[in-house]
């Protein structure tokens, strides 16, 4: 059985994040973002290419599929319009015959469910209350803004669903375009600027907070009752608009204050809602273990504070494949799940899901540069080039699926001196000096570095760190950082990579700022020729610009 | 963007006026002597009197677009906004009486 999961958003105007992820019999797992091969970040258009380059994995065509699912519920509205015809013509206008696709009866399962599904699937809980919210969705036919799910034995049923007046994400999208950067993109940048008004005023801080408390869903009126299962019953008490980029109240913050603050209180406004809305779900459900899903829960700040609040009387899981480039997944999962009733993935795997790239595949390609390309023992010549300052892209095997760099696709340099951050930021990524850069950190270090170390391998959970002044590059001005924590079996020539400069590097995602993770060869030396990073190790390569 | 281009922006962004010739010529010198700083110049606008005058004005407003969307489930009309603006800035009416005169009206009645 080989089954094809997409997230794809058509038509609409709202696609981003398209994905592609293939199951096969055997359980094997491969997954890719459009945007990987179509070089547009966040690309929201048709997967032709991903699609394409799941079936090359094992020599397949359309025709070998036997089951197409996907992550995006349909209106009840839009139903009778037969969207899956506009979703299959629409691959029809991208090189693909209309009837491939059709003929296999494209079975589309609800959003915010599918979120579920796929933090679920990655949790190992048996039991567990799921808590999903995000920007929107479609579930049952209507339009939502998350869900509460309570999953048991691998089952899943709704138990609420939040309107999309009460969007979290799109609130806070709408911020972020008041701060200048852009919805569906910005967020990250919301979040990291919110520490910046640290030395601003208290005074306009509580101010700017009360009329944040006025703006945002209000979710005191929420009241979550155990009865039986769990139940989720009360009102939300708020206006029912869908705050926007045009919402009055916004534009005269944006003159009233500058974009720190607002990101400030922003950033505090909705972690003070999770944390509110979290203690009721703990207090009257009694669950001990908690799924956090959706885009809100890119937001690693929020979910250390969620964790600091509530991870030591109960399990969290902070799903890494939260936004909606996780539902492809999600979707080929909730299809394995219907077919065979089981869950065909390990807890906490890693998500290193996409291509990898022989090493004849990296000469042909370097064949086009005018570089210096040698073979070397990658391992040594990484410790080597990080201990003497260098800045390099590290390209090994499959690419990470989702919106991190882990080890695979990553640029590194040594996180003890602030000199690496400006560089990085400045002459590599190309982007604003005021943001941070996240560590890899080896499990065995994670203790003596963080505070309340958990193991956390994927870059989604912010910590306090023990000693901030000891690893400037990759603290933030608040002393916060967001580690990945390696398992030597995780990646082991990484781990060895990171083990040799001190158990701790600067990782950041190997790509240019507004450009996708680099997944081929050549987008690798491409990024290289367009930056000023020392040197590349791709597979047993070291390359360099010729001086 | 030019450096002219870019304080322009910020200005409008702040006053919703082009700043006069003066000013521009001001804030570029600033602007220059302080590493081409945005963030300074930002800082230097909103210290300014001119600002101090213009905040009480937008604090105002925003109390009053709050009440409206909370109220009446909607953004204020520019009349609306206007009238209650003079009642609280020239009557020194309090927010209270706005919020009164939002909840017996027959919008928020009609509800």
């Amino acid at each position: 059985m080989n089954i094809l999961g997409i997230s794809h958003l058509e038509p609409s105007s709202f696609g981003h994040y398209t994905s592609v992820a293939m199951l096969d019999d055997d359980s094997n797992l491969f997954a890719i973002s459009e945007e990987r091969y179509s070089r547009i970040k966040n690309d929201g258009g048709y997967p032709s290419k991903a699609i394409q380059i799941c079936l090359n994995q094992k020599n397949l065509r359309l025709q070998n599929i036997d089951k197409i699912a996907v992550g995006f519920g349909l209106e009840k509205q839009h139903m009778g319009e037969k969207i899956e015809k506009k979703f299959c013509s629409y691959a029809k206008d991208s090189g693909f015959k209309k009837t491939s696709i059709e003929r296999k009866n494209p079975l589309f399962y609800d959003h915010q469910y599918i979120h579920a599904r796929t933090g679920y699937a990655l949790s190992g809980f048996k039991k567990a209350l799921i808590i999903c919210l995000d920007g929107g969705g479609v579930d049952n036919g209507e339009p939502n803004s998350g869900g509460m799910f309570l999953a048991d034995s691998g089952d899943i049923q709704p138990i609420k669903y939040f309107p999309m007046y009460h969007s979290l994400g799109l609130t806070y999208g709408a911020i972020t375009e008041i701060c200048g950067f852009t919805m569906s993109e910005g967020e990250g940048k919301t979040m990291t600027l919110a520490p910046m008004a640290k030395n601003c005023n208290e005074e306009d801080k509580e101010k700017i907070y009360q009329h944040m408390c006025r703006i945002f869903p209000n979710f005191k009126g929420t009241n979550v009752k155990s009865n039986g299962g769990v139940t989720f019953t009360g009102k939300f008490l708020h206006d029912t608009t869908v705050v926007s980029v045009e919402d009055t109240r916004l534009l005269l913050l944006k003159r009233l204050y500058h974009k720190n603050l607002i990101a400030w209180a922003t950033q505090k406004r909705i972690e003070d809602i999770l944390i509110d809305f979290v203690s009721k779900a703990v207090e009257e459900t009694g669950i001990k273990n908690i799924i956090f899903t959706g885009g809100i829960f890119l937001n690693m700040i929020m979910n250390m504070k969620i964790q600091q609040k509530f991870g030591d009387k109960i399990n969290l899981f902070f799903n890494p494949l939260c936004s909606d480039h996780g539902n492809a997944i999600g979707a080929a999962l909730e299809q394995y799940y219907q077919d065979t009733g089981k869950n065909p993935i390990s807890p906490y795997m890693p998500l290193y899901l996409g291509s990898s790239h022989s090493n004849e595949e990296v000469l042909s390609s370097a064949n086009r540069f005018n570089f210096k390309i040698i073979n070397v023992n990658k391992i040594d010549t990484a410790i080597d080039l990080i201990e003497r300052g260098k800045v390099i892209g590290w390209f090994q095997g499959r690419s990470e699926f989702g919106p991190r760099g882990l080890g695979n696709r990553s640029i590194l340099s040594l996180a003890t001196d602030e000199k690496y951050k400006d560089t990085v930021n400045e002459k590599v990524k190309k982007r604003e000096a005021w943001r941070p850069f996240c560590p890899t950190i080896i499990e065995e270090k994670s203790e003596e570095i963080l505070v309340n170390s958990t193991y956390a391998p994927y870059m989604i959970l912010g910590f306090e760190m023990k000693n901030p002044e000891l690893y400037p590059a990759v603290c933030h001005v608040d002393g916060t950082t967001r580690p990945q924590i390696l398992k030597k079996d995780m990646n082991p020539d990484f781990y060895q990579v990171v083990k040799g400069v001190g158990g701790i590097v600067l990782n950041t995602s190997f790509n240019l700022a507004g450009d996708p993770i680099v997944e081929t060869p050549h987008d690798a030396l491409m990024t290289l020729k367009n930056s000023e990073m020392d040197a590349i190790i791709i597979n047993d390569f070291l390359v360099e610009k010729n001086k | 963007m030019s450096d002219k281009s870019q304080i322009s922006e910020l200005y409008w962004m702040i006053f919703n006026e082009k700043p006069d010739e003066g000013m521009q010529k001001l804030l570029l010198k600033i602007f220059n002597e302080q590493n081409n700083s945005i963030e300074y110049i930002e800082n230097y606008l909103r210290n300014s009197n001119k600002f101090k005058k213009l905040s009480i004005e937008l604090q105002t407003e925003l109390e009053i677009s709050e009440l409206y969307y909370t109220l009446l489930n909607r953004k204020p009309d520019t009349e609306g906004l206007y009238f209650f603006k003079n009642q609280l800035i020239n009557e020194k009416k309090s927010i209270d009486w706005v919020k009164e005169s939002i909840i017996n009206s027959d919008e928020y009645k009609s509800r």
